[in-house]
């Protein structure tokens, strides 16, 4: 039942030029669609490992393959976070394949690249800057931090006025103090936006 | 002897409950009673849904009575309720007390309304196979007014698209159909209550033939009920014709009469004649055989809906019905309101093929990806409580 939801989706492709017919490559899609489906119910295993296991096997392919329109991990969404492969991907599959920090429910570690399987550990600039001057290296993984879902939306929206920018400075810290959370100021903003020496402020 | 003597709120396992402590005069004894398994006792409506009619229309009214069924259920992700609907008058009174022991108490201390739809749970299955009876009389004309007792949550529907012509056990016929007809497995007409074959098949008729996105294979089955003829195989069978006859110029579409075969009719020994025991363990047998039946078929499609999933899709129906009663309800759709289809989703498939450069590439990594992105699109993580 779930195929014929699929079939009124994959229609909208009419511009494809291929000599393979459209219906032929629906029929296709919905085979693969029911192996998947089959092995969700009788093996039991969880939807998205089923989806990992398939960006794997093609692994090679994504290399040649980077868009910044669509993200090619859910073929869904508009991509948010590029890593540092070249691969762009959404905040939901972030949320699904990435790592859930033991410190923080909203912070998420990424290994490697869930389409090319390409190591974020040895590729990360800042980690290999920090290996060369021989420093101790904190984060060994890519950190995609989230805005929590319960969290709404803040804007801050800092004014200029020369050497006056200091008060809001002030205000945020007196703020920092009554919230009295262990969570940093600039983390309730969603957006923040300064005007002149304002600017420098944030 | 004893006072109500403190109202006063505690914390079991991080779930705020309710205590009402009570001591006894006698020995001074403080004694807590959750205040959930009071109100639990003293409640025992079993009005299910009913139908309301009103000056320009008619009302549907349903109760929270399936929620509160299911919170018994321990693990509702994964049982699988089974529905059965009787429906019929004093002969189905009299069946429902001898086949699942509901108790004579229960029915006689509520007043019914007419055409209103009760709903029971037989005790003893809640652990397994929870097995939920509905009954309804299907009376004549509809109630005016449907008495609301505080202890449940009543929410009210005005549906529209329904002929003024019809009478109230048509109406009801077809609402109830729309309702239960994707999860009940049998239902059992008590003939003699309901006018004859010919009535009755004019009421199985509503109930089987309406506009559905399931297959027609896994409508309920239908249990005929009878004390009139004389009982034996030969008799059943001949009624059984005579009734398919009267149906099939009652049901108007084709795939429909496949159907038909599963109807089933029961003859009831005359109750002076054996014991009640006796008298009702064929028509009980044959109601759990038409229970078995069907749901190895919906198990086979994937229609077998489990106790959380019965009563979303129930809500679901509910929902949909006021605005359209003749348009068939879509479960696909109902599944996806909270997690709709991209509307760009044409876009980036497009994004996607555009980096594909051979027909072998498209069948061979495009197609595959496409699918397993909609699969997982389909089931997100979480979905099927794994």
């Amino acid at each position: 039942m779930l195929i014929k939801a699929n079939k009124d989706r994959v229609i909208s492709f009419d511009g494809y030029k291929e000599i393979i017919l459209r219906s032929g490559f629906i029929t296709k899609i919905e085979k693969f669609f029911e192996q998947y489906t089959e092995r969700f119910l009788n093996e039991k295993l969880p939807s998205a490992e089923i989806h990992r296991a398939n960006l794997q096997l093609y692994q090679d392919r994504w290399h040649g393959i980077k868009s910044n329109n669509t993200c090619l991990s859910c073929l869904r969404r508009r991509p948010q976070h590029k890593l540092y492969c070249g691969h762009e991907i959404c905040e939901n599959c972030v949320i699904i394949f990435g790592k859930r920090s033991t410190n923080d429910p909203w912070v998420f570690e990424i290994d490697e690249c869930f389409l090319c399987g390409e190591s974020m550990v040895l590729n990360s600039p800042e980690v290999q800057l920090k290996k060369e001057s021989g420093l101790e290296i904190e984060n060994t993984v890519l950190i995609i931090r989230i805005h929590p879902p319960t969290a709404g939306v803040g804007i801050l929206c800092v004014d200029g006025g020369g050497i006056r920018a200091t008060a809001p400075l002030g205000f945020m810290k007196r703020i920092k103090k009554r919230l009295d959370l262990p969570i940093a100021i600039q983390r309730f903003f969603k957006l923040a936006v300064g005007v002149s020496s304002g600017t420098s402020m944030l | 002897m004893a006072k109500i003597w403190s109202l006063h709120q505690g914390e079991t396992q991080n779930r705020p409950l309710e205590y009402i402590y009570i001591q006894t005069r006698a020995h001074s004894q403080v004694i807590p009673i959750q205040i959930h398994s009071i109100t639990m006792k003293q409640c025992n409506h079993t009005f299910w849904f009913g139908l309301c009619a009103q000056a320009n229309g008619t009302d549907l009214l349903v109760s929270d009575r399936l929620q509160n069924i299911l919170t018994y259920i321990p693990n509702p992700d994964v049982q699988t309720p089974s529905l059965l609907v009787l429906i019929g008058n004093a002969a189905k009174n009299i069946a429902l007390r001898e086949l699942f022991g509901i108790k004579r108490a229960h029915r006689f201390s509520i007043k019914r309304g007419p055409g209103e739809m009760h709903l029971h749970v037989d005790p003893s299955s809640i652990f397994g196979k929870p097995l939920l009876i509905a009954d309804t009389d299907l009376s004549e004309r509809l109630a005016v007014k449907v008495s609301t007792e505080h202890c449940h949550e009543i929410s009210r529907r005005s549906i529209k698209g329904i002929k003024s012509e019809f009478s109230g056990r048509r109406i009801a016929s077809n609402v109830y159909a729309r309702l239960l007809s994707p999860f009940a497995d049998v239902l059992c007409f008590f003939c003699d209550d309901l006018g004859g074959f010919k009535q009755v098949a004019n009421y199985v008729a509503a109930w089987l033939d309406h506009p559905s996105t399931i297959p027609a294979t896994t409508r309920p089955r239908v249990v005929l009920v009878t004390e009139k003829i004389p009982a034996g195989v030969e008799s059943e069978k001949k009624a059984l014709n005579s009734f398919l006859m009267l149906l099939k110029r009652e049901i108007k579409s084709e795939d429909l009469l496949d159907q038909i075969s599963s109807v089933d009719v029961v003859i009831l020994f005359p109750s002076s004649s054996i014991s009640v025991d006796a008298r009702y363990r064929p028509l009980k047998e044959r109601l759990m055989e038409g229970s078995d039946l069907i749901r190895r078929k919906r198990q086979d499609l994937q229609l077998l809906f489990s106790a959380t999933h019965f009563c979303a899709l129930l809500d679901g129906i509910c929902e949909r019905m006021p605005e359209d009663i003749m348009e068939p309800f879509n479960f696909i759709k109902h599944a996806r309101v909270y997690n709709p289809v991209a509307t760009d989703l044409d876009e980036h498939i497009l994004n996607f093929l555009t980096y594909i450069q051979s027909p072998a590439e498209l069948n061979n990594f495009a197609a595959p990806m496409i699918a397993s992105s909609f699969f997982l699109d389909c089931y997100p993580p979480g979905t099927h409580s794994k």
